[in-house]
């Protein structure tokens, strides 16, 4: 079987400052996380833009009647840049458009996932291969891209590079198809026929070219800390330890804390295998997450 | 911590039982996970106010027999509890405000 074709990131458009408006499109619908987002305000410059980017998580406008998330976007009056507002505050001004829509992508998904009451949300990467799931605990910086990416090559499949989403009742994960955010580090450590997509005028962000359907139970959890110049190694660790570790990944929104515990708890009872990961060398830390999934 | 008072667990804090014998408490007060061990997670049941310190540490080292350390490791696993906020102060043990 081929691998997908690595696409190359596509020049960003010029945006002149000082623009005469355009026309006005319909809202762009989202649904984060099972919540609507209402972006509105977008001209027809930027409405395609923030489609693609969000593609994944876009719906038909028209069920976006009262979204509780509304974000308005416009042009100033001496339109020399954009102005982001949300609920009628002003929250951000630029005028380059790969900002704005970076800006947009973070705020669109901030609220959404702060409005959510369905998900606990940790601060993780998540993959999944014959039926089980796979968590990388892991502050940013850390790896979790990179290891995301290096896994899809193996065959893995993400639910998420950044974000995982635990179903409150089920305890099990779905995919979150959030675009990854590529740093240039990342992006030299990535082999050509990595897996993924470059959304247009977005030279930071990247899809992958598939996304794990279902939703899944986590059978290995590593927390994971970066050293560059190490060895790659792992060690077990205590299923409190992973629980603790997801409690302090985990990313405030409208459940009970005391219900995002009792979740992490969950989570970290139901792995069969638990461990630290120290992340040096890219395919021996590859190895070890798939040694530990295979235990 | 006094080898003679007796270790009472904080009622708000969280206790999660896990498969493999250790323990997550969540303290909701400044929200943090405290992971424990097996020894450990023993001990903080014993944190109940009807044992002394001394006692918990020599039950605890009765586990453990060929451990000489035992006995001194419970005691000192006791003041860490205290000394992370997680026991009733003396004064919040006997009801005093």
């Amino acid at each position: 079987m081929s691998r997908p074709r690595r696409a190359s990131p596509p020049e960003l458009a010029s945006c002149p400052p000082n623009r005469q408006p355009d026309k006005e499109t319909s809202p762009l619908g989202l649904t984060i996380a099972g919540v609507a987002v209402s972006i509105d305000g977008l001209d027809a410059m930027l409405h395609p833009r923030a489609h693609d980017l969000f593609r994944p998580f876009a719906e038909r406008s028209d069920r976006y009647c009262a979204p509780p998330a509304r974000i308005r976007v416009e042009l100033a009056d001496d339109a020399s840049r954009w102005v982001v507002h949300q609920d009628g505050h002003e929250v951000m001004s630029t005028a380059d458009p790969e900002r704005l829509l970076g800006y947009l992508d973070w705020l669109a998904v901030s609220l959404a996932l702060e409005a959510s009451t369905q998900y606990a949300v940790f601060h993780c990467a998540a993959l999944v291969r014959d039926s089980g799931a796979v968590l990388l605990v892991a502050d940013s910086g850390a790896g979790k891209t990179t290891l995301t990416t290096g896994l899809m090559q193996r065959g893995w499949e993400p639910l998420g590079d950044d974000i995982a989403l635990v179903d409150r009742e089920t305890l099990a994960i779905s995919a979150f198809p959030r675009c990854f955010h590529v740093d240039a580090a990342s992006k030299a450590l990535l082999a050509d026929a990595a897996p993924l997509d470059w959304p247009a005028g977005m030279s930071g962000h990247a899809r992958p070219t598939r996304w794990a359907t279902g939703s899944y139970h986590v059978r290995t959890i590593a927390v994971v800390e970066r050293c560059a110049t190490c060895p790659s190694m792992r060690w077990p660790i205590l299923q409190a330890q992973a629980a603790a570790a997801l409690v302090s990944s985990a990313i405030r929104n409208q459940l009970p804390r005391s219900d995002v515990v009792r979740i992490a708890a969950q989570v970290a009872a139901g792995a069969k295998t638990c461990i630290r990961l120290r992340n040096g060398h890219l395919d021996g830390a590859l190895n070890l997450i798939e040694g530990a999934a295979r235990q | 911590m006094s080898p003679t008072s007796h270790p009472q667990r904080r009622p708000d804090v969280e206790t999660y039982v896990l498969p493999d014998g250790t323990s997550l408490l969540y303290d909701p007060a400044n929200e943090a996970g405290h992971p424990l061990d097996l020894v450990q997670s023993l001990i903080w049941e014993y944190c109940d106010g009807a044992c002394s310190a001394d006692e918990i540490a020599r039950e605890v080292a009765a586990l453990a027999p060929a451990d000489p350390a035992a006995h001194e490791f419970a005691l000192h696993m006791l003041n860490e509890l205290a000394e992370r906020g997680l026991l009733l102060s003396p004064a919040q043990a006997l009801g005093i405000p």
